[in-house]
C-alpha cells in the first residue's frame, strides 16, 4: 500500500481552501437564504427535536 | 467408524487453519474496524446495523473472503452489543433488537443501577454470541452429511420456501410481502438472460445489460430511507441525561450473567433457533426470550418490568446468538433468513463462492473463518463496550445533523464502487425513494432484498433441474416436502383469517364497498410497474420469460388482493406482525399499570402530520438531486464540502466552530481512505475537462 504524502498533504490544503471559500460565500448569503424561507425559527437546536419549522 | 473420524479431523484441520488465518494482523484489525462501527452504528439513532452492513459491502470487492467476512461480520455480530446503550440509559432502543431490553435496563439506570445492567447486558451479549458462533459451528457436522443428498432441485426449493417464508413473516402483510419478493426476483432478472441472450428489461440502457447491480439498490432500499427519517424527524436524544456511574456496579453484573447462566443459555437457544428461520427478524427474539424469562423464572411477573437484571439478560442474551443462528440456512442452503443475511450472501456471489455443498466442502474453511468472526468479535465488542461505555453513550445522543452528511457522503462513494458508472447513481436515487414508500406504506423490504438475491440463483437452478431432471425433479421427496411447506405457508394466513371470521361466509361478509385511501396509490404504482414489466416480458424468447411471466403473475396477483383487501376490507383490529405478537404477549403478562410499550417497526416519522413528512422527504430527495447535480459539475468531495456546510448551517443552524472542523475532518479522511488508499476511481466531471490542472484533488 503506497500512500503519497506529499499529494495528500497539497489535498489537505486545497480543501481547505475551499471549505473556507465555500464557508465564505454560504456566510453572505445565507441572509437571503433565511429571508426567503420565511417564518424557519432562527437558533441553534441543538437537542435536535421540533425546534424549527418543516416547511 | 474410521469414516467419521477422518471426517472430524477433516473438519478439526479446516477449524484449525481458518482459526491461522484469521489471526493475521490485517484481517484482525479489519474485525476490529467492523466491531467497532457496528457497536457504532448500533448506538447512533437512525442508522442501524443492517444499513451499515449494506454501506460496507463495496468496499469489500477488493478483499479476499476471509477478511471481507470478518469484516461485514464483525458489523453484523457486534450492532446487537452496542444498542442496549440508549436502551438502558436513556430508554431508547439503539435497535429493534434491544426493544426489550428497555423493560428492564431502564429502570435500572434510574435506580442508580445503569453500570450493573450495562455489564449484564455486554456479558449476556458475549455469551449469546459466542453460543451462537458454537451453535454454527456444531451445524456444520450434523449437515455435512445431509448435504450430500442435495441437488439443484433440493437447492431450488430451499430458494423458493425462503423467499416465501421471509414474505410471510416479515411484516404484517403477507400479500404485499410476497409481491415485494417477486418484485425482487423481477429485478435480479433484468440484464441479458444467460440461455437466450435476450436482453430483459434493459431500457436500451448499456448500464443495465449486466443486470442491476446490487449496491445501490441496498443502499437505495435499506440506508437512504433510514436517512430521509432522520432528516424528518429531526429528533435526539437529550444530551443532558447523566452518564455517570457507568462504571459503578460492573462486577455485579458480570456475576449476574454467571448466576443466571442457564436463563443465557435458554435465551441464547431460542434467539439462534428462531434466527435460524428465515423471515423472523431481530425485532421478533428478543421479546420471544424475555416472553420466555417472564414466564419460567422465579418471581418475574412481580419484578419484571421494574428493573430485573434478568430482563436485560435474557433480551440481550438472545439477539447475539441470532447471527450465528442466521448463517447457518445461509451458508448451508443459500436462505438468508434475514435481511442482513441476504446481504451476506450478496458478498458471498460477489466473491464468487456459492451459498450451499460447497460452504461445507471446498470452502470449509471460509465457513469455519466465519465461525471463529463471529466469536471473536463477540468477544471484542464486549470488551470495547466495557472500556469506552461513557464515549459510547454520547454517540447516542448526536443530532440528525451531525449523522446525516457523513453518512450520505459514504454512501455516494459505495454506490458508485459497484459498477463505477453514472447508473449507479441512478439506481440509488431511484431505489431509494422506492424504499421510503415501502417502508411509508408498511411494504416490507426484506423480501424484495431476498428476491434480488436468490432471483439468478432460482432461475439457474430451476433450468439446470428441468434440463437434468425433466419434469421428475418435482417428484424427489425433499423437492416435495419443501414445496409443500411453502405452498402451505402461502395458504396459512388466509386460512388463519377464514378461522378468525368463522368461517368462509363470515369472512365475505366483512367486505363492504370499496373506498379509496391515497396510501393505496402506492400499491397501483407497484402493480403497474410489474404489469408493464410483464407485458414487456411476452415478447422475449420461451426460455427467457418463462421465470419472469410466473413470478409477475404471482406478484401482480399478490398485489391485486392487497389492493382489494385494502380497498373492500372494513377496518377491523389486525393481528399484527410476529414481534408485534411477541411484544403483546409480554404486555399481557406484566402486571400493574405498565404502560404501552411504544415498538415501531415499520415507520418512525408517524406521529408527525402528513403535511411535514412529505415537505421533508421532499427536501430530502431534492438534496440527493442537488448533490449529484454539483457532484457531476465539480466532483464528490468538493460537493461534500458544499453540501456538508449547507445542511448543516441550514437544516440545524450549528455553529462555525463546529461546521469548519466537521467538514475539514470529513473530507480529509475521504480523500485518504477513499483516494489515497482505495484509490477509488471517481466519476468524470464537467471541471476537470475545463480546467485539467484541476485533476490533483480527490474526486476531480
Amino acid at each position: 500500500m503506497y500512500i503519497n504524502w506529499s499529494q495528500f498533504l497539497m489535498q489537505c490544503l486545497a480543501l481547505t481552501g475551499w471549505i473556507f471559500l465555500v464557508a465564505a460565500v454560504y456566510a453572505i448569503v445565507e441572509p437571503i437564504i433565511r429571508g426567503r424561507a420565511g417564518d424557519k425559527a432562527e437558533g441553534q437546536n441543538p437537542a435536535g427535536g421540533e425546534g424549527r419549522s418543516g416547511g | 467408524m474410521e469414516s467419521i473420524g477422518g471426517e472430524l479431523a477433516y473438519m478439526a484441520a479446516s477449524a484449525g487453519k481458518a482459526f491461522i488465518i484469521l489471526m493475521d494482523p490485517t484481517r484482525l484489525m479489519f474485525l476490529a474496524a467492523g466491531c467497532l462501527m457496528g457497536l457504532v452504528l448500533g448506538i447512533v439513532p437512525g442508522i442501524g446495523g443492517l444499513a451499515g452492513t449494506a454501506m460496507l459491502l463495496p468496499f469489500t470487492f477488493n478483499m479476499d473472503p476471509y477478511t471481507a467476512f470478518a469484516l461485514l461480520l464483525g458489523l453484523g455480530s457486534t450492532t446487537a452489543t452496542g444498542d442496549p446503550i440508549p436502551a438502558i440509559l436513556f430508554g431508547v432502543p439503539g435497535g429493534a433488537a434491544s426493544a426489550a431490553t428497555v423493560l428492564d435496563g431502564y429502570p435500572m439506570a434510574k435506580r442508580g443501577e445503569a453500570g450493573r445492567a450495562l455489564s449484564a447486558a455486554y456479558m449476556a451479549s458475549l455469551m449469546g454470541g459466542i453460543f451462537g458462533a458454537f451453535l454454527l459451528a456444531i451445524s456444520i457436522p450434523i449437515l455435512r452429511p445431509v448435504m450430500l443428498f442435495l441437488g439443484s432441485p433440493e437447492l431450488l426449493a430451499f430458494a423458493v420456501l425462503g423467499v416465501s417464508m421471509v414474505a410471510l413473516l416479515s411484516g404484517n402483510a403477507p400479500l404485499r410481502g410476497i409481491a415485494a419478493g417477486c418484485f425482487g426476483i423481477m429485478i435480479a432478472m433484468i440484464g441479458t438472460d444467460p440461455q437466450s441472450g435476450t436482453l430483459r428489461w434493459t431500457f436500451d440502457s448499456l448500464y443495465l445489460w449486466d443486470g442491476l447491480p446490487l449496491t445501490p439498490l441496498l443502499l437505495g432500499i435499506f440506508a437512504l430511507p433510514e436517512l430521509c427519517d432522520l432528516l424528518i424527524r429531526r429528533s435526539a436524544i437529550s444530551a443532558d441525561t447523566s452518564v455517570a456511574n457507568i462504571y459503578k456496579g460492573q462486577l455485579q453484573g458480570v456475576r449476574d450473567c454467571f448466576k443466571h447462566w442457564w436463563l443465557i443459555v435458554r435465551c441464547s437457544w431460542i434467539g439462534g433457533g428462531i434466527g435460524s428461520i428465515p423471515g423472523i427478524s431481530a425485532s421478533v427474539v428478543d421479546w420471544l426470550a424475555y416472553g420466555h424469562a417472564l414466564k419460567t423464572e422465579k418471581g418475574a411477573s412481580e419484578t419484571f418490568g421494574k428493573g430485573d437484571v434478568r430482563g436485560v439478560i435474557a433480551s440481550e442474551s438472545s439477539n447475539n446468538a441470532k447471527e450465528g443462528g442466521a448463517l447457518v440456512p445461509t451458508v448451508a442452503f443459500g436462505v438468508p433468513g434475514s435481511a442482513t443475511m441476504a446481504i451476506l450472501l450478496g458478498a458471498f456471489l460477489i466473491h464468487g463462492l456459492v451459498p450451499g455443498p460447497d460452504m461445507l466442502t471446498k470452502h470449509l474453511d471460509i465457513t469455519y473463518s466465519m465461525v471463529w468472526s463471529v466469536a471473536l468479535a463477540n468477544i471484542l465488542g464486549a470488551g470495547m463496550c466495557y472500556a469506552f461505555s461513557p464515549q459510547f453513550a454520547r454517540l447516542a445522543t448526536l443530532r440528525f445533523s451531525l449523522i446525516l452528511p457523513a453518512v450520505l457522503g459514504i454512501i455516494y462513494i459505495g454506490a458508485f464502487e459497484a459498477s463505477r458508472n453514472w447508473g449507479d447513481l441512478y439506481a440509488l436515487l431511484f431505489f431509494g425513494l422506492v424504499g421510503w414508500l415501502m417502508k411509508q406504506f408498511k411494504w416490507p423490504r426484506p423480501p424484495l432484498i431476498l428476491g434480488v438475491v436468490l432471483g439468478d440463483t432460482i432461475e439457474r437452478y430451476m433450468f439446470i433441474s428441468v434440463e437434468r431432471y425433466g419434469l421428475t425433479w418435482l417428484a424427489r421427496p425433499i423437492v416435495a416436502v419443501l414445496f409443500l411447506m411453502a405452498i402451505i405457508g402461502l395458504v396459512r394466513p388466509l386460512l388463519q383469517d377464514i378461522r378468525n371470521h368463522g368461517g368462509v361466509k363470515r369472512m365475505l361478509t366483512a367486505f363492504q364497498a370499496p373506498t379509496f385511501h391515497v396510501s393505496q396509490l402506492f400499491t397501483l404504482f407497484m402493480i403497474s410497474v410489474i404489469g408493464v414489466m410483464a407485458i414487456t416480458a411476452l415478447r422475449w424468447d420461451f426460455s427467457a420469460k418463462i421465470v419472469p411471466l410466473v413470478v409477475g403473475s404471482v406478484a401482480l396477483a399478490a398485489a391485486g388482493f392487497s389492493l382489494l383487501n385494502d380497498m373492500c376490507r372494513k377496518p377491523e383490529t389486525v393481528t399484527g406482525s410476529l414481534a408485534e405478537q411477541a411484544m403483546q404477549e409480554v404486555e399481557r403478562k406484566l402486571t400493574g399499570e405498565q404502560k404501552k410499550i411504544h415498538m415501531d417497526l415499520t415507520s418512525d416519522t408517524e406521529h408527525l402530520p402528513t403535511e411535514i413528512v412529505v415537505k421533508r422527504a421532499a427536501r430530502f430527495f431534492g438534496y440527493l438531486i442537488a448533490f449529484m447535480g454539483v457532484m457531476a459539475v465539480i466532483g464528490l468531495v468538493p460537493t461534500v464540502v458544499v453540501f456538508v456546510i449547507f445542511f448543516m448551517r441550514y437544516e440545524n443552524n450549528e455553529r462555525w466552530t463546529l461546521v469548519i472542523p466537521y467538514t475539514a475532518v470529513l473530507v480529509f479522511l475521504i480523500s485518504f481512505v477513499f483516494d489515497n488508499i482505495m484509490a477509488i476511481p471517481w466519476p468524470p466531471t464537467l471541471i476537470a475537462h475545463w480546467f485539467p490542472v484541476l485533476k490533483f484533488l480527490p474526486s476531480i
